[in-house]
């Protein structure tokens, strides 16, 4: 066996073991079922999430933008940096605020709290799944791709077992997928990233001698203007892939799903700042790896696998191990997260509330069991008779969930007239609009971003449909209080305002009422 | 009804503390205790495979439906006068019924993150409250020249500016 292949099962095999590990230790009582970890400090809350959410696009998607554009890529991991920091900022407060009065757990719920309607949902949650379905197939490519190079078997092979891994992971959970092993493997991606980027600057000579490579190569890859500037001045695109993973991923259910258990404020705090601090040491890696290997391997057949082909050349093997257990945990940890997601929106959002009202719990195991094998064997066929590159699949998915929740978002909290029917509007014209325009490729024709044309097609349709029917479809009384009740943000000291416990914003508004 | 309620484990001088810790100079004026209404539920969940059973407690907020996993409670008490009981402001008022179902909602949720697709856990209702008050200390006062008024987590000390 290859040494890489040794380290890969050493790696699967030590996870198994702190799984079973961890769920000996603490076999009994309530803690374990908070879904918010309130037992964990800020560190292991930090990196399981970063684990959840980093996905395998870090390593095939990000490297292949870096290997062919360059430092256009940067704008994209701009977006992804600045993105936490713009929804808390801007947009999170009153989102946050507003989702607390009308106790919404999940993003499609607080749609559905917010513009009450079924149909609110029966478009949400489809659509939701529709774009978890092409995430998930990303994270089955990135995965076979991974296997592939690394064991020597083919593509279809590679595949199977990368999605039979995930799939078993899936149902393997109370074993594997404990808090620890998302820590872990958090770790385990950080390190192996930072391993891959030290391994390239050495091998390259610095960070300056390999920027005076590339540019010697190709001095337009220097630029933020992409390929031979194909990019410059091209606004449409470049505001686009800031937007994807900024605004993009607020779309994102696993992203958007609010708080579940009581969470002591300071924890919550402490660990944004390091998740702050693992995605500033983290998320360029991948890009720069990716143009780096411009020098190291110049003639990849596939950039995707530009940071693999980078790590066999720069490291040593058992190193390349190491690394390829980092991105099957980041490309694992993320597939299980999407893949129960897609579960439970297709048990709880479409199958008891349109089909069996009276869904008892081994249903929705069942359902939520036959969508992951569905997604797993339509996954597989697709993936592996007509596989799409992952930083499209992603862009893609990102870009249709970003068009078509994000007006709905944002009006949610800023715009007291918007209401069911502008709601619906938005979400289908945002996904039209988002789907058309990529596959008409009109993005290449008028220098638009699907994304922005998409967020301004659904932003149009919100105005005009909540406009159109207000006098029949007016906002519930009810709704406009809980917003007047968002909006009252007074100049509360700093001080006080960080340390809030956001779970009692609905118990203060209505307390403050009877004084 | 089965009717209960939270006693308040924190003083009205430590929940000015409470507040005082993130603003050395808030200064209270006036205090006064508010109830808050939820429904409780307590659930056994049993792994079939192991015999393994463990309690879930669960609280949803009767105003506005938002469902909580929390810890073991402390002892429960009758109710007491009613005074300070906060009015219902009709955002998203719920039953029992739906309350309850949003409860094991909630924990049927848990159960599958927690165990994911392989199991398949039993869960059962051992116990429900339809009504449980939970203290809250409403502090008005200043930090400087500035008037506040802070709702306090009778329970935790939490805290969340309720205005200015």
């Amino acid at each position: 066996m290859k040494i890489e292949l040794v380290f890969l099962v050493v790696y699967f095999v030590a996870m198994a073991g702190i799984g079973v590990w961890v769920m000996r230790r603490s076999s009994a009582g309530a803690e374990e079922y908070l879904l918010g970890g309130r037992s964990l400090g800020p560190g292991v809350t930090a990196l399981r999430l970063q684990s959840s959410s980093m996905s395998g696009y870090m390593f095939m998607g990000a490297g292949s933008l870096g290997y062919s554009q360059g430092y256009f890529g940067m704008w994209y991991a701009l977006g992804d940096l600045g993105g936490g920091v713009l929804n808390l900022s801007v947009l999170g407060r009153r989102m946050r605020k507003l989702s607390q009065i009308l106790g919404s757990i999940t993003s499609i719920e607080y749609l559905e709290h917010r513009y009450p309607s079924k149909w609110t949902r029966a478009i949400a949650a489809p659509i939701a799944l529709f774009c978890i379905f092409f995430y998930v197939l990303a994270q089955f490519i990135a995965g076979g791709r991974g296997l592939e190079m690394v064991s020597g078997v083919s593509y279809p092979v590679a595949l199977a077992v990368a999605i039979g891994v995930i799939v078993l992971y899936t149902f393997l959970g109370g074993y594997l997928a404990v808090a620890y092993t998302d820590f872990v493997q958090a770790i385990i991606m950080l390190i192996g990233m930072m391993w891959i980027l030290i391994g390239t600057l050495n091998a390259v000579g610095g960070f300056t001698a390999g920027n005076k490579g590339v540019g010697e190569l190709d001095p337009t890859m220097l630029t933020m203007w992409g390929k031979g500037l194909a990019f410059e001045g091209q606004w449409g695109i470049i505001i686009g892939a800031l937007l994807i993973f900024s605004i993009g991923y607020m779309g994102w259910p696993h992203v958007v799903v609010s708080h579940m258990a009581m969470k002591r404020p300071s924890v919550a705090r402490r660990a944004g700042a390091y998740s702050l601090l693992f995605n500033l040491a983290f998320i360029p890696g991948p890009y720069l790896v990716g143009m780096f290997a411009l020098l190291l391997v110049p003639t990849l057949a596939n950039p995707e696998t530009a940071v693999f082909a980078v790590a066999e050349a720069v490291l040593p093997s058992f190193a390349v191990g190491i690394v390829m257990a980092a991105i099957m945990a980041a490309i694992m940890s993320t597939a299980d997260a999407l893949l129960l997601q897609a579960g439970t929106i297709a048990s709880q959002d479409l199958y008891a509330r349109f089909v069996n009202r009276k869904m008892n719990d081994g249903q929705m195991v069942w359902v939520s069991r036959i969508i992951v094998l569905l997604l797993a064997v339509v996954g597989y066929i697709i993936a592996a008779f007509d596989p799409p590159a992952v930083a499209e699949i992603v862009i893609f998915s990102t870009t249709v969930l970003g068009s078509a929740f994000v007006p709905a978002y944002i009006c949610a909290v800023w715009w007291k007239k918007a209401n069911t029917g502008g709601a619906i509007c938005s979400m289908l014209a945002g996904t039209v609009a988002a789907v058309g325009w990529e596959m008409a490729g009109m993005a290449a024709i008028t220098g638009l971003d699907p994304m922005v044309v998409g967020i301004v097609c659904s932003t149009i349709a919100m105005v005009i449909g909540s406009l159109a029917t207000q006098a029949r479809h007016p906002v519930p009384e009810s709704i406009v209080r809980a917003l007047d009740e968002t909006a009252k943000l007074g100049p509360i000291p700093t001080s006080l305002m960080l340390g809030q416990d956001q779970t009692l914003a609905a118990q203060a508004e209505i307390a403050g009422r009877i004084q | 009804m089965i009717e209960a309620e939270f006693p308040a484990l924190l003083t009205r001088e430590q929940a000015g503390a409470a507040v005082r810790a993130r603003a050395a100079a808030f200064e209270v004026e006036s205090a006064s205790l508010s109830f808050h209404p939820f429904a409780g539920f307590i659930h056994a969940l049993t792994l079939p495979r192991t015999r393994a059973e463990s309690t879930i407690h669960t609280l949803v907020d009767r105003l506005t439906g938002k469902t909580f996993i929390t810890d073991p409670w402390p002892e429960l008490r009758h109710t007491g006068s009613g005074q300070g009981r906060v009015d219902d402001p009709r955002w998203n008022s719920i039953s029992f019924e739906n309350a309850r179902l949003r409860s094991r909602r909630l924990v049927a949720t848990a159960s599958l993150r927690k165990m994911k697709l392989g199991h398949n856990s039993r869960i059962r209702e051992i116990q429900s409250y339809e009504m449980i008050w939970k203290p809250n200390w409403l502090l008005a006062g200043k930090v400087g020249d500035q008037e506040l008024k802070v709702l306090v987590d009778g329970m935790n000390g939490g805290y969340y500016v309720v205005g200015c």
